[in-house]
């Protein structure tokens, strides 16, 4: 038996005494007091963990007496039980109104009234644990918040805008949509073009968000070294493969846009159908999820093949998550990939289908609970001038670094059927300070005779393909065949860099295992004649000092003298 | 007039404060007639029944259930406001009480 603290008040000095032995033999503490000031005092100085409490006494009466106890209980329980004689159930129901939490008859039954003690004990100690627990809850939700707010600022640290900001982008995101899952992330390509992903994690809060970290570190930092899209992909693929826990993933869309190609490369995961919408306004083109969410399968599973798209000056690209679809009106409805649908076709011009959907969602939601998770975003094919700014602000400085060196590279078959050349080489070259500032340039120059020598001399794919839309996307069809295929061949590059520190020579040679074929150095640029129709052509012109072909027209050498001149910088 | 059964009993729960307790009750008791006598002849019907319905508790914890069943009776008509020959009743529940208090004391 527990020892509790019991406030015995009743001016009924025999009741009182009876009262009092019976609930010290039951091995509690006993304060007495006989009218309701008393009680109320000792309340005060005692703090008793059960009150028994007469109900008529003169001066204050129990009622009241009861009333002031609770008031300075505050939030503490403290049971009171009326003591009293009346035994009608009107005046029994009125010691429970008048704020008491039980009665007990005269004269008492002293098994009953132990029980009644006991049982209300249980009755405080559950109270307490309550308060506590809600205490606790408050104290982890603030804490909560705070490291939200910690994590907030670390993630945009490490996932800022990008160039989300970008002419041709228009986006919608909210502030802390890293809870809700959701994640918008672009940036400008080294040798031109963009990246973009938008992303949505399973699940809400900290786990949604701890995944978008690694992912945005993985986007940026392998855009910037020239990655390709595929690369970054299956890079962040692996990642949250390895760090979430089973069931967590990453829905995505990723996109390559290549305005020098006029073409774009899509890769859906888990996301809901997006739309293509051709400059004209008259065609909405669906474009599905092929594969499963990011962080699901292995490396080796993985598929990273994109769909090619061409996509011209003007056409617009709309990416979201499921929120959009899943916004719920007042009466419950989800909102639906079918009204998406109306709202893109039936905008009177493309540029106002973005703001079309923000108003249709809007007034559809209007009314319910928000979620506030909707991410949408509209990529427009342009020229990306943005992208020259961006880059001008991480020029190299002028100093030290290799002046004068030499490189040569050989991929045999089995490393050209499914590694990227193109970053390693960069990053070489982004060593000497004076061709960092032209990196982006560099790039392209350098993408351009690889992918030449590989899909060309390798994989002798015609490039006369690409000149209609089937063709283009059969051509990328055969790449992907040849490539898949691969049994024999080389690409050999060597690289070759003379200077004083203020400026200098790149030489590139590039030579394959393919045909060759006829050339004439005099008419290198000339769109009819050669492999280098259609893309690049003008970039390569203007970056090189010299272009030509050697041999059977299996070597290619380029010269590019740093710094460019003006013109070649500009337009490049 | 006592419940010698109930009584030691009580006995028994109060230990060594049985005997204080029924010196406790005597003095109150001893004060309680003057006080409803008072209280009648102010024509005070509630403050006379507060009296009464105390001594009635004290009776009934003290173990004299005739005593008890006799003060219930002079609360009843109290409560009901019947003051009218009330004193005689008072009169009545004095000797009765009396009787109660002089076996008490032979008790203790």
């Amino acid at each position: 038996m527990s020892s509790y603290k019991v406030l015995i008040a009743d001016d009924n000095n025999v009741d009182r005494k009876v009262l009092s032995r019976v609930v010290r033999n039951q091995g509690n503490e006993v304060i007495e007091v006989s009218n309701g000031f008393e009680a109320v005092d000792a309340f005060r100085e005692h703090r008793p963990e059960i009150v028994l409490m007469d109900v008529m006494m003169p001066g204050l009466n129990g009622k009241e007496a009861t009333r002031q106890i609770k008031h300075i209980a505050g939030e503490d329980f403290v049971p009171v039980i009326f003591l009293t004689s009346l035994s009608d159930a009107q005046s029994l129901a009125d010691c429970l109104e008048s704020g008491g939490d039980d009665f007990l008859t005269k004269p008492y039954n002293y098994i009953v009234l132990q029980a009644k003690i006991d049982s209300f004990h249980r009755m405080s100690e559950m109270h307490r644990t309550l308060l506590n627990q809600r205490d606790e809850i408050a104290r982890v939700n603030r804490h909560m918040l705070q490291e939200q707010r910690v994590a907030k600022a670390v993630y945009d640290n490490v996932a800022h805008a990008g160039c989300l900001n970008a002419p041709n982008i228009r986006y919608e995101l909210s502030p802390l949509a890293v809870f809700n899952g959701d994640v918008l992330l672009a940036a400008y390509k080294p040798g031109g073009g963009m990246h973009v992903v938008l992303g949505d994690f399973t699940g809400h809060g900290l786990p949604a968000a701890i995944g978008a970290m690694p992912m945005a570190d993985i986007f940026y930092g392998m855009t910037a070294k020239g990655f390709g899209l595929r690369e970054v992909l299956r890079e962040i693929n692996q990642k949250l493969k390895s760090i979430l826990p089973v069931g967590f993933f990453c829905c995505a869309a990723a996109v390559e846009l290549s305005p020098d190609r006029q073409a774009v490369s899509v890769w859906m995961g888990g996301v809901p159908d997006c739309y293509l919408l051709r400059a004209d306004g008259e065609c909405v083109e669906t474009l599905s999820s092929r594969h499963l969410p990011l962080g699901v399968l292995s490396g080796d599973q993985f598929n990273d093949k994109m769909t090619e798209l061409p996509m011209s000056k003007g056409d617009r690209l709309f990416l979201w998550s499921d929120g959009i679809i899943e916004a719920r009106n007042s009466a419950g409805e989800m909102f639906g990939q079918d009204r998406l649908l109306d709202v893109v076709r039936q905008a009177r011009k493309p540029e106002d289908v973005f703001t079309a959907i923000q108003s249709t969602v809007d007034a559809f939601t209007s009314g319910s609970e928000k979620d506030d998770d909707t991410t949408l975003i509209e990529v427009l094919m342009d020229t990306l001038s943005g992208a020259q700014e961006a880059q001008k602000s991480v020029k190299g400085t002028a100093g030290t670094g290799p002046i004068d060196w030499s490189m040569d590279y050989c991929l045999e078959a089995s490393t050209l059927r499914a590694f990227n050349p193109v970053p390693l080489m960069n990053h070489i070259m982004m060593e000497v300070p004076g061709l960092r500032a032209i990196g982006g340039q560099l790039y392209t120059v350098v993408a351009e005779l690889f992918s030449n020598a590989f899909e060309h001399g390798v994989l002798g794919l015609e490039s006369s393909l690409k000149d209609s839309s089937e063709g283009f996307m059969e051509y990328y069809r055969q790449r992907e065949e040849r490539t898949k295929g691969l049994k024999d061949g080389f690409v050999k590059i060597r690289m070759l860099h003379t200077g004083d520190g203020h400026q200098g020579d790149l030489t590139l040679i590039v030579e394959d295992s393919g045909e060759g074929f006829n050339y004439n150095n005099g008419e290198i640029f000339h769109p009819s004649e050669n492999r280098y129709s259609g893309r690049g052509i003008p970039l390569l012109e203007r970056i090189c000092q010299s272009l030509e072909y050697e041999g059977k027209g299996n070597v290619v050498k380029a010269v590019i003298h740093w710094p460019l001149d003006q013109e070649a910088r500009s337009n490049a | 007039m006592l419940d010698l059964e109930s009584l030691e009993l009580l006995r028994e729960v109060m230990e060594d404060e049985f005997g204080p307790l029924i010196e406790l009750y005597i003095a109150d008791s001893d004060a309680r007639f003057p006080q409803m006598r008072n209280e009648l002849a102010a024509g005070n019907a509630d403050s006379l029944r507060n009296i009464v319905h105390s001594f009635k508790g004290a009776s009934s914890n003290i173990c004299a259930p005739a005593l008890t069943k006799q003060a219930q009776k002079v609360e009843h008509r109290a409560r009901d406001g019947l003051l009218v020959g009330l004193e005689e009743d008072i009169a009545s529940l004095e000797i009765s009480y009396q009787l109660v208090r002089a076996e008490l004391q032979a008790m203790l």
